[in-house]
C-alpha cells in the first residue's frame, strides 16, 4: 500500500496479540499524510523473527487535536505519528465494520 | 566503574552485574569497552552536539535550509554522525516559528535522539510525560514553565518508528550579537525537546 502526502488516511483498528507499533490512541482516527520517512523492518515481525522481518514504508500522520480527544482539545494542535503502512486504511474502508 | 554502580536498586544491579559477567566470558564485550561507552555518553554524546547544529542554523541560512531537509546529513556535517545501534534510525528536524511550536515524546517507549542530545532525562521516560503530551500538550508545557499564547499551534511528534526528531527553537532577540559560544549555552536539552525555549538576552 503507498500513500501520498496530503491523503487522508485511517489507523486500521486492530488488536494484535503480539508486537505493535501502532500507538492506542490513534487506531480507528482518521489523519493526513505529512512526510515519507523511508522504510524500516517490520515490527510486529521483527519481534518474533529478527533482522529477518521485510521491511516496510513509515510515513507520518497528523491528526488534529479535536479528532483525537474531541472538542476539549486545542483546534490548532496536531500529534504526528510515525506508522508503518500496513497499519494504514483509506478513511472509506473501515476495519472495525463501522460507517465511512 | 560499571560494576560498582550506585543503582538504588540491588537487584537490578545484580542482574546487570550476572549479564557482564556473561558478556565477557563469551567474548561479547568488555568491562572497559561498557567504561569507554559510558564515558563517550558523558563526555561526547551531550546536548550540545544538538546545540551546534541549531546554533549553526541560527547563523547560516544554509545551513539551516539543509538541516531541515535532511537532518542527518546536516549532523554529519559538524561531526555529529550518529549512528549506534541501528542504521534504520534517521533523524528529522523541526523548526519552531512565531506561529508553530514543536514538541517530542515516544508513547510507547523511550525513542530518543540518544546520538545528537544524550541519554533521556528520566521525566522523558516517565509514563505521566509520555501519556498526557498528546492529550495536553499545553497543560505539560505549562508545568515546565513554557506558556504560549492560543494562537500559537502545537505540533507533538511521537518517535513511534525508525525517525528521531530534534525541535530547532527560535532565535532570541539580541542573541545575533553574541558570540557562537554564548549562543550555544541558550540552546539547552529541554529547547530540543521542546519543553522550553531559549531564554531571553539582556539587551
Amino acid at each position: 500500500m503507498t500513500f501520498g502526502l496530503g491523503d487522508r488516511v485511517r489507523v486500521r483498528t486492530m488488536n494484535p496479540p503480539g508486537h505493535n507499533r501502532a500507538p492506542r490512541y490513534v487506531r480507528g482516527h482518521v489523519g493526513e499524510v505529512v512526510r515519507h520517512v523511508g522504510d524500516g523492518r517490520f515490527p510486529d515481525e521483527s519481534a518474533v523473527v529478527g533482522s529477518a522481518a521485510h521491511r516496510e514504508d513509515i510515513v507520518t500522520v497528523a491528526f488534529t487535536g479535536p479528532e483525537l480527544w474531541g472538542a476539549d482539545a486545542h483546534a490548532g494542535d496536531r500529534v504526528h505519528v510515525d506508522l508503518f503502512v500496513s497499519y494504514l486504511e483509506a478513511p472509506g474502508e473501515r476495519s472495525d465494520g463501522g460507517t465511512p | 566503574m560499571s560494576g560498582s554502580g550506585h543503582h538504588r536498586n540491588a537487584e537490578l544491579q545484580a542482574r546487570v552485574n550476572r549479564l557482564l559477567d556473561l558478556a565477557e566470558a563469551r567474548g561479547v564485550i568488555t568491562r572497559p569497552e561498557v567504561d569507554a561507552r559510558i564515558e563517550a555518553f558523558g563526555d561526547r554524546v551531550t546536548a550540545r552536539n544538538g546545540a551546534e547544529m541549531v546554533v549553526r542554523a541560527w547563523n547560516s541560512p544554509e545551513y539551516r535550509e539543509r538541516l531541515l531537509a535532511d537532518a542527518g546529513a546536516a549532523a554529519a556535517e559538524l561531526g555529529h554522525a550518529g549512528g549506534g545501534y541501528s542504521s534504520d534510525i534517521r533523524l528529522h528536524a523541526v523548526a519552531n516559528t512565531p506561529d508553530v511550536h514543536h514538541v517530542v515524546v515516544c508513547t510507547l517507549c523511550s525513542c530518543y535522539p540518544l546520538a545528537w542530545l544524550g541519554p533521556p532525562p528520566a521525566w522523558y521516560k516517565s509514563e505521566a510525560y509520555r501519556s498526557r503530551v498528546v492529550r495536553d500538550p499545553r497543560g505539560v508545557l505549562r508545568d515546565f514553565g513554557l506558556v504560549l499564547p492560543d494562537t500559537t499551534e502545537v505540533r507533538v511528534w511521537d518517535a513511534s518508528a525508525e525517525a528521531r526528531y530534534l525541535v530547532v527553537p527560535m532565535r532570541p532577540d539580541g542573541a545575533e550579537t553574541l558570540p557562537e559560544a554564548e549562543q550555544l549555552d541558550l540552546v539547552t536539552r529541554d529547547c530540543l525537546i521542546g519543553t522550553a525555549v531559549p531564554r531571553a538576552v539582556a539587551m
